[in-house]
């Protein structure tokens, strides 16, 4: 158990700069800068020495709080402990017990324990399971590529909660890659993100060529150049463009089923909805009615439709070429 | 060809199995390599996924250790396809050849090659097996989860399950195999329920995506020599992969496979195309970046697991079948691996109603007879 004592501190004299503790820095101090104005500094922050200077062990909220509300001096504990790995089991430890680790945070506490001389069998058997990760060398190795990302993607990531895998994927690209796609990638919602970071990824990689040719050829290019899109609009439609190049014969299918459903001129309330993927013969045919009469009334609409020819399009759109 | 044992350069034994007669066989087949006493597999899983690559680190050491729990399993097949109501026995795990698409991988969580020891449990489990189905017929194989011959140099298996199984009439014994270990099979007597079955692919695909496992054609040739002995022999085309070029490939090794093996003596071919649940993906793009499989055109199906877009699966097929059907396998009983009744109808014009059907249809086959 490392020494702590308990003392009050000028917050002036801490080293904000040197963040070798920190785990994440990507924080707000809006809602603590409220909490401490009622009701005081309430746990104090742990601090230690590195050459001659205070720096923040755990804590990087709080402390940045009172200085944004222009409080001179604060209770600290002071933590005497030289060796950097120990004094960085704070943080992590503490952050542990109240709340779960972003994968980024993961990232940047494996990294750390990797920097600070930890042996990797403890970070693999020890550590993964307690940040919830697969205790494997694996997943180690990427959790310190991840940390090498770069800041923007890093805050980004962090913010939005990207799940590993897509942050594992991102470390696959080049960083010209990464930043030739980042500014799409950052307008869309997390499921999307992570299906246009992996079409454009499996697309460049079937055919051999970067993610900068493919975002700048055809209509990728034209769609970058629409100065009538906003940013989201186009990321929007980056997106759709790399599933159809990701999925050609799926797109195509698809197309042409819409196309014959289209040409059957249905009432709207009337659906014919697709197995997933096509994967099943079975059509769905979704019918919205208020009552016995707008059922009878549509059901005489699908038995006349059953007799189109056109009907049978439905099960195999390419069937007529 | 080098025997895939030989690549072992550490064994595992779980405390108190040198006494039981395979463990002190495998050493002595094996020879001189370091032995390492446990006291538990989890003390490999854990050492192993210290290693950068587990997976592959994995295929060099092997584990003797007695299996707890059954040897014998109903094959888990998939969710929401057709099954074959096949029975598996699970008495090696795993697999000294690296194939780029190995479910293997993904699957077990032990990356080490085990072999379980304690045979004496595993005839008295398959006697009470036999016996509880004793009214129906079995078709049941050793190649699931591992290759039924790769480690047969050490094991000698095969010897003692062809002379179990030979008198056992209401059941056809499968080994599956990628190898051409066959020299414990051509040492026995053959018998008629008792099938030797190999998984082909093009050329190109076993070179590049079958790392470790002899070329395609010897494959074939080991067959014949099995077939020539009196074995009846099997075949799974298994997974196809979609290619450039891969409909003339698959029709030259179909060409070279009826060429070399008379088809009345085939006891069946299974088709499947390439599937795997989505996180191997992941894996074969870390262990294999080099491999371009995983990036076809492949969805999501029922089942959850990619597989090619179904279009595309019933021209692989198509062709597949036009090709076994042209080449001299008109009259070989074909079936499909985890596909739908939509494609068994649409390929093969059968409609199996349920996995029952399958296996009927599989195992009232006439049987060859060996000249």
């Amino acid at each position: 158990m490392t020494n702590m004592k308990f003392t009050q501190i000028d917050t002036g004299t801490i080293n904000t700069k040197e963040r070798r503790f920190q785990i994440s820095p990507y924080f707000s101090v809006d809602s603590l800068v409220l909490s401490i104005k009622k009701t005081g500094l309430l746990n104090p922050p742990v601090i230690t020495k590195r050459e001659e200077k205070h720096v923040i062990v755990s804590g990087w909220r709080r402390i940045f709080a009172c200085r944004e509300l222009s409080i001179p001096s604060i209770p600290v504990f002071v933590m005497d402990e030289t060796k950097d790995l120990e004094a960085f089991k704070v943080p992590v430890f503490e952050n542990l017990s109240i709340r779960d680790y972003t994968q980024i945070e993961k990232a940047a506490v494996i990294r750390k324990l990797d920097g600070f001389g930890e042996s990797p069998e403890n970070i693999i058997q020890r550590y993964l399971p307690l940040l919830k990760a697969p205790p494997t060398r694996e997943v180690m190795d990427a959790y310190i590529k991840i940390d090498r990302l770069n800041e923007n993607i890093k805050e980004t990531a962090h913010n939005k909660k990207w799940p590993f895998a897509t942050l594992e994927l991102m470390t696959e690209w080049t960083e010209r890659e990464r930043q030739g796609l980042f500014p799409f990638v950052k307008e869309l919602s997390l499921n999307k993100q992570k299906e246009l970071i992996e079409n454009l990824f499996e697309v460049s990689r079937k055919k051999g060529i970067s993610v900068q040719s493919i975002l700048s050829s055809g209509e990728f290019a034209k769609v970058q150049k629409d100065i009538s899109l906003s940013p989201m609009q186009k990321a929007e439609k980056i997106r759709l463009l790399a599933r159809t190049q990701r999925y050609p014969s799926l797109s195509s299918w698809k197309e042409a089923f819409e196309k014959v459903s289209e040409n059957l001129n249905l009432p709207e309330e009337i659906a014919v909805i697709p197995s997933k993927f096509f994967e099943d013969e079975v059509i769905s045919i979704r019918l919205n009615v208020k009552n016995k009469k707008e059922l009878e009334k549509y059901a005489d609409k699908l038995k006349e439709l059953s007799s189109k020819k056109e009907i049978s399009l439905l099960f195999n759109p390419f069937s007529h070429d | 060809m080098i025997k895939p044992h030989t690549q072992i350069k550490k064994v595992f034994i779980e405390k108190g199995s040198l006494q039981y007669p395979l463990a002190q066989k495998v050493l002595k087949n094996l020879g001189p390599v370091p032995v390492e006493i446990i006291n538990d597999e989890e003390e490999v899983i854990e050492k192993y996924n210290l290693l950068k690559d587990p997976v592959g680190e994995g295929k060099k050491a092997l584990l003797l250790k007695p299996l707890k729990g059954d040897f014998i399993k109903p094959c888990p097949c998939t969710p929401h396809y057709l099954g074959c109501n096949y029975y598996i026995i699970n008495t090696d795990l795993n697999c000294p050849m690296d194939c780029t698409y190995c479910i293997l991988q993904h699957y077990l969580d032990n990356p080490v090659m085990v072999s379980h020891v304690n045979t004496n449990d595993l005839w008295e489990q398959l006697d009470r097996f036999l016996y509880q189905h004793r009214s129906r017929f079995i078709r049941i194989g050793t190649g699931e989860l591992g290759d039924s011959l790769a480690l047969d140099d050490i094991t000698e298996r095969s010897k003692e399950f062809i002379a179990y199984f030979r008198e056992k009439t209401r059941v056809n014994f499968e080994l599956k195999t990628k190898t051409i270990n066959t020299d414990n099979i051509l040492c026995e007597k053959p018998a008629d329920n008792i099938i030797i079955a190999w998984s082909l692919n093009t050329e190109l695909m076993a070179k590049k995506e079958e790392k470790g496992a002899p070329a395609v054609k010897d494959r074939i040739e080991a067959a014949y020599e099995v077939q020539k002995k009196g074995f009846r022999v099997a075949f799974h085309f298994d997974p196809l992969i979609l290619y450039r070029g891969w409909e003339q490939d698959y029709r030259d090794i179909i060409d070279r496979l009826f060429s070399r093996i008379d088809p009345s003596g085939i006891a069946w071919i299974s088709i499947g195309s390439l599937r795997f649940p989505k996180p191997l993906k992941t894996l074969i793009r870390k262990r294999f970046p080099l491999s371009q499989i995983i990036y076809e055109e492949m969805v999501g199906g029922k089942d959850g697991k990619l597989r090619y877009f179904k279009p595309m699966r019933l021209k692989l097929y198509q062709d597949i079948v036009r090709d076994i059907r042209s080449c001299g396998g008109k009259g070989v009983p074909l079936y499909f691996c985890m596909e739908s009744n939509e494609i068994w109808r649409k390929i093969l014009n059968k409609e199996p109603g349920s996995k029952e059907e399958v296996e009927a249809f599989l195992s009232l086959l006439p049987r060859f007879k060996a000249t």
